[in-house]
């Protein structure tokens, strides 16, 4: 019987949600039973009037709504006062007795009171069970997410300890989720060596919210379950449950990834090597017949043939630039780094850049006093690119001037020109790998479109900042802004990132 | 006293041109594709080994370490090699220079005459 109303109310709750009607329905449906019993049964029911009327505002307002409620006690006062209360069949109030009106008035109260306790207490019920249903819609959707996922994840709580194990993480590593939940994870899938490092990490971590591996994708070392290691790449993303942090770390497996890195990368050395190895003889013979014909007087040829090194010498920096493009792209670019004297190597690309192009008057303005940290080789490369695209996008000549700009904590190198300038559509777009300038007459301007690119890395790796202002048809200020900082101060924000 | 410089080249193109260069400015020059005249060395003594990085079976770098451990002092080793990234490594195994080809070929006799100076 219980269960039988249990079902009932279910079925009528679920379908006033569905129907906003249904309530009223079931009120009106009831009040009118309620009259049809009272008036044929009115013997009976007269010593207490009200019974059967608080009984339907009850059933009303626990299977209808609230409002619903509140139009059968004001029906039911209504009928009460035609039907039942002297002067029968008349809703004058004037002559109703006081008794009547007491009795009609305890009536009205307790029905209300009633009405809202009972719809208070289904309210609840019906959050609650909202509530409940969510968090399962949740837990369930969570789980497929988990269970459908390509990558592994794993979630680790703050003691290191494996919480939850999803089955692209037991494909990965051979591990079962019942084998591994509630075990420390480092022992499990991190090599022996790099345990040490993570548990300190976790550890700094809760001591001072600070974690550098967070948030972001990086390329670890995992181990399987059989000891064998392999290359994943990690995000890790901590997240807050009843004050103690989660966290979960997504995983793919980049041995295929990796074997193509290295196997391009052996490609692009050797390419460089097959391609280096006959520039180097050409130029080693030039250069030697260049030596004779110097020693034999005839300067005239001896000079032609500086037009032929010369040409190698660009070959060789387009050779470079694709070595360089690949470093970059393999993530293999590392700086050599010492304490450097900026001033000789801008002078150094200076004079390299008045070689080669004699009509342009380069000159340098401002000095810095103390040594730079910095790789001589790559800094110079990346300021020589600098001169070099001032002198190019000047094709009339003019002056390009090298400003050196000391402040407290670093310094900034400007190279200004007079040539063609940079309009604003594309002002954005310079520092982008492969991208070319077009002259006004809609020719392109000779290069790879990837100096910019990789100057701007060198920056980059440098921790400097690289940028450009530029008007159309007045030129270009191309700037970099590196930090003076000691080798230990470079470590240290090398590390923190 | 004759200047004398040994060169280990496998690329015979650039071999020949660095021996042509070097009779020119007056050198004594053994020149050879592989490592095999470093065992001699002793009885030669040349003042300079011009050696490049990427032999056949072998590696430059290897030799420049054995005839450094032989020889700490002399003669003056200068590691040539078209992987610029190398430097370090081949400073590393005892090399006095390192020159990135493709090369300047007045740096690469003025780094041997000044070998052969004393400098």
């Amino acid at each position: 019987m219980l269960n039988y109303l249990r079902q009932l109310e279910a079925k009528v709750i679920h379908h006033s949600r569905r129907f906003w009607w249904y309530g009223y329905a079931v009120a009106v449906v009831l009040v009118c039973l309620a009259l049809v019993a009272r008036l044929s049964l009115r013997e009976l029911l007269n010593p207490s009037p009200y019974l059967l009327f608080l009984l339907v505002v009850f059933v009303t307002s626990w299977l209808g709504n609230i409002k619903a409620s509140l139009l059968t006690i004001v029906a039911f006062a209504v009928l009460q006062l035609y039907y039942f209360t002297p002067p029968l069949y008349s809703l004058s109030l004037a002559k109703t007795k006081a008794a009547d009106w007491v009795g009609l008035l305890g009536f009205v109260v307790v029905s209300l009171v009633t009405s809202v306790l009972v719809w208070a207490r289904n309210a609840a019920r019906v959050r609650a069970d909202t509530a409940v249903g969510e968090a399962k819609d949740s837990a369930q959707r969570t789980e497929a997410i988990l269970r459908s996922a390509l990558d592994s994840i794993i979630v680790m709580d703050h003691t290191g300890r494996v919480v939850e194990f999803n089955p692209a993480a037991e494909q990965m590593f051979g591990y079962t989720r019942d084998q591994v939940v509630g075990q420390e994870m480092a022992v499990l899938i991190i090599p022996e060596r790099y345990r040490d490092k993570h548990r300190q990490g976790l550890a700094r971590y809760l001591e001072t919210g600070e974690g550098p591996v967070l948030g972001r994708r990086i390329e670890v070392t995992a181990m399987r379950s059989d000891g064998s290691t392999f290359d994943v790449e990690l995000a890790i993303t901590p997240i807050r449950i009843a004050g103690q942090p989660l966290f979960t770390g997504y995983l793919r497996d980049i041995t295929e990834r990796k074997q193509l890195e290295r196997q391009k990368d052996d490609f692009i050395r050797m390419a460089s090597h097959e391609l280096k190895t006959p520039v180097t003889s050409v130029k080693l013979y030039a250069q030697s017949l260049q030596r004779r014909l110097r020693r034999l007087g005839d300067t005239e040829a001896a000079a032609s043939l500086g037009k032929v090194t010369g040409q190698l010498d660009r070959l060789n920096v387009l050779i470079n630039a694709l070595l360089d493009l690949s470093r970059v792209e393999t993530g293999k670019m590392s700086l050599n780094l010492e304490e450097a004297d900026l001033n000789e190597v801008i002078g150094n690309a200076v004079s390299q850049a008045a070689i080669v192009s004699p009509g342009h008057q380069i000159t340098v303005q401002g000095r810095l006093p103390q040594p730079i940290y910095a790789d001589k080789v790559r800094l110079g490369q990346a300021i020589t690119n600098l001169i070099s695209n001032a002198v190019k996008y000047s094709p009339q000549g003019g002056p390009v001037l090298v400003e050196v700009e000391p402040a407290a904590e670093a310094v900034t190198v400007r190279v200004v020109d007079r040539g063609i300038g940079i309009s604003k559509q594309q002002l954005g777009k310079v520092f982008d790998r492969y991208h070319r300038v077009y002259k006004q007459d809609g020719k392109i301007f000779s290069g790879l479109g990837i100096g910019l690119y990789i100057t701007a890395e060198i920056i980059k790796l440098h921790r400097g900042k690289i940028g450009v202002e530029s008007e159309e048809g007045r030129g270009s200020t191309f700037y970099i802004t590196l930090p003076l900082s000691s080798e230990e101060k470079f470590e240290e924000t090398h590390t923190r990132h | 006293m004759k200047k004398r410089i040994l060169v280990i080249d496998d690329d015979i193109t650039i071999l020949q041109a660095l021996q042509m260069t070097f009779e020119d400015e007056g050198y004594e020059v053994e020149a050879s594709p592989n490592g095999k005249p470093v065992e001699s060395i002793n009885g030669y003594q040349p003042n300079v080994v011009l050696l490049d990085i990427m032999l056949a079976g072998e590696d430059g770098r290897k030799l420049a370490k054995k005839i450094r451990s032989k020889f700490p002092d002399k003669p003056t080793i200068i590691i040539i090699s078209a992987m610029a990234d190398a430097k370090e490594s081949a400073l590393k195994s005892g090399a006095d220079h390192f020159v990135a080809k493709p090369f300047d070929l007045d740096h690469i006799v003025e780094l041997a005459d000044q070998a052969c100076n004393g400098g």
